[in-house]
């Protein structure tokens, strides 16, 4: 998920400050529009410029995922903190086993940064910030956070994305060898582009949202603190944090997922775990 | 000893000859595959279903089905259970049309030996390190399924059915 898109000429102008850091932050995945509405089938028809990726498949997710971790620990450095990506990697896999894809084996890793985000490439492959951490205040919380990322891969958003944004047609006159490298290249340029910069379709984030909190409810986390988590990101950027108009923002996530929360009947129930999170997330 | 004779007695080395076929093509096409490190062959298809045996790293399993990522396996003492597909090696096929690309989906980095062909390829394409993406699988490899039963029981979390 694109979690939250930093400003990076907010951060330039100053110190990272706390004010800096809380504005340097705007509602999730506000954006993209969504790249799945794109009608490939009409565009190939067409005589468009793109054509399907049609040899990108499932089969290719794992290398995918690959390349989008490479992409997300190439522009930020990842922590080496062993024992806080271990803990992250814990909580993750245990929320994992109860999504919809528990033969996965997830990969964590912490970013060194004080922005507050997450991402995740397809198979798995899931990074979050030390600056998302930091906002937490306990094991739900994380749950949360990494249930909504591990929705993401369980939806193939990844995959999908790839195949809305097509490939060029000049790919179509190439060897067939060198078509399979050419089109993932491409695939995973634009697939590092959404995840970095653009972020998924709101629609791809609110069925990840739905996901990830069925995910660490059935895992026996309190799915609240994961609401509690976009509550605080929230009032952090104020009332007014709605800067792209016609996409609903954060607001309308966070009415969303307590309206799940509610359905269900789950408030409240299952685990929190305050105590672990303070014992093994110390950043300093 | 009864003599099979007349218009039967094609039929029955039809018969015979079918039989046979198929039982060396059922042996020819036993799967067997390699864990890439040591696991546990587990009693459910989830990370935190009990063990039904400890195996260690390269240890030749029989492929009994597949379902979805998961591998329901036979062990050499005998044992039946699940392992995930993200715990072999990617190019064990006995039947000897094995590569070294991805088999089946299998995340070769997962497999213990490096990263994807592919991604490789990418990665040496756009100059990026891969360094922070082998540190990420490297301690993530390091996490084991036993860790992970320890860390759930802790807190009493983990899906319902495995809580203790």
């Amino acid at each position: 998920m694109k979690l939250l898109t930093p400003r990076k000429t907010l951060l330039a102008a100053g110190s990272i400050t706390t004010a800096a850091l809380i504005l340097s932050v705007i509602p999730f995945n506000m954006g993209g529009c969504s790249a799945t509405n794109l009608d490939v089938a009409t565009l190939v028809q067409g005589g468009g410029k793109l054509v399907q990726t049609a040899s990108i498949t499932e089969k290719d997710e794992p290398s995918l995922g690959e390349a989008v971790a490479i992409q997300v620990t190439n522009r930020y450095p990842i922590s080496r903190d062993k024992a806080l990506t271990r803990y992250v990697t814990l909580v993750g896999r245990t929320v994992g086993a109860a999504s919809t894809m528990p033969n996965v084996k997830y990969y964590f890793a912490v970013l060194d940064t004080d922005q507050v985000n997450a991402f995740s490439g397809p198979h798995g492959y899931i990074m979050i910030t030390r600056g998302a951490l930091k906002m937490m205040h306990n094991e739900s919380e994380l749950a949360g956070v990494l249930g909504h990322e591990i929705g993401h891969v369980c939806k193939h958003h990844g995959l999908d994305a790839v195949h809305a944004a097509g490939t060029a047609e000049a790919f179509k006159t190439m060897a067939r060898s060198e078509q399979h490298a050419a089109v993932f290249t491409q695939g995973a340029d634009n697939l590092g582009d959404i995840i970095l910069n653009t972020g998924f379709s709101q629609p791809q984030e609110e069925q990840a949202d739905e996901q990830g909190v069925i995910f660490m409810t059935a895992a026996g986390y309190n799915p609240d603190g994961y609401l509690q988590f976009l509550q605080r990101i929230q009032s952090e950027q104020g009332s007014s944090g709605h800067p792209f108009g016609t996409h609903p923002g954060i607001k309308d996530r966070v009415k969303r997922v307590g309206n799940q929360i509610v359905r269900a009947g789950t408030s409240g129930k299952g685990a929190t775990l305050e105590d672990r999170f303070k014992a093994n997330v110390v950043l300093r | 000893m009864k003599r099979i004779s007349g218009a039967k007695a094609p039929r029955f080395r039809r018969g015979v000859l079918i039989a046979v076929v198929a039982g060396l093509t059922a042996i020819a096409t036993a799967e067997q595959v390699v864990v890439h490190q040591d696991v546990d062959v587990k009693s459910d298809k989830n990370p935190l279903a009990d063990p039904v045996e400890s195996v260690t790293a390269n240890t030749q399993l029989q492929v009994l089905s597949r379902d979805g990522g998961w591998v329901r396996v036979k062990t050499p003492d005998g044992k039946e259970g699940f392992v995930s597909q993200d715990d072999l090696a990617s190019n064990t096929d006995v039947t000897g049309l094995s590569g070294s690309g991805n088999v089946n989906g299998v995340s070769s980095a997962a497999a213990g030996r490096g990263l994807q062909d592919d991604t490789e390829h990418y990665a040496g394409q756009k100059h990026m390190s891969t360094e922070g993406v082998n540190l990420m699988i490297r301690w993530g490899n390091e996490v084991s399924a036993r860790d992970l039963r320890e860390f759930a029981k802790a807190g009493n979390v983990g899906l319902r059915k495995y809580r203790k």
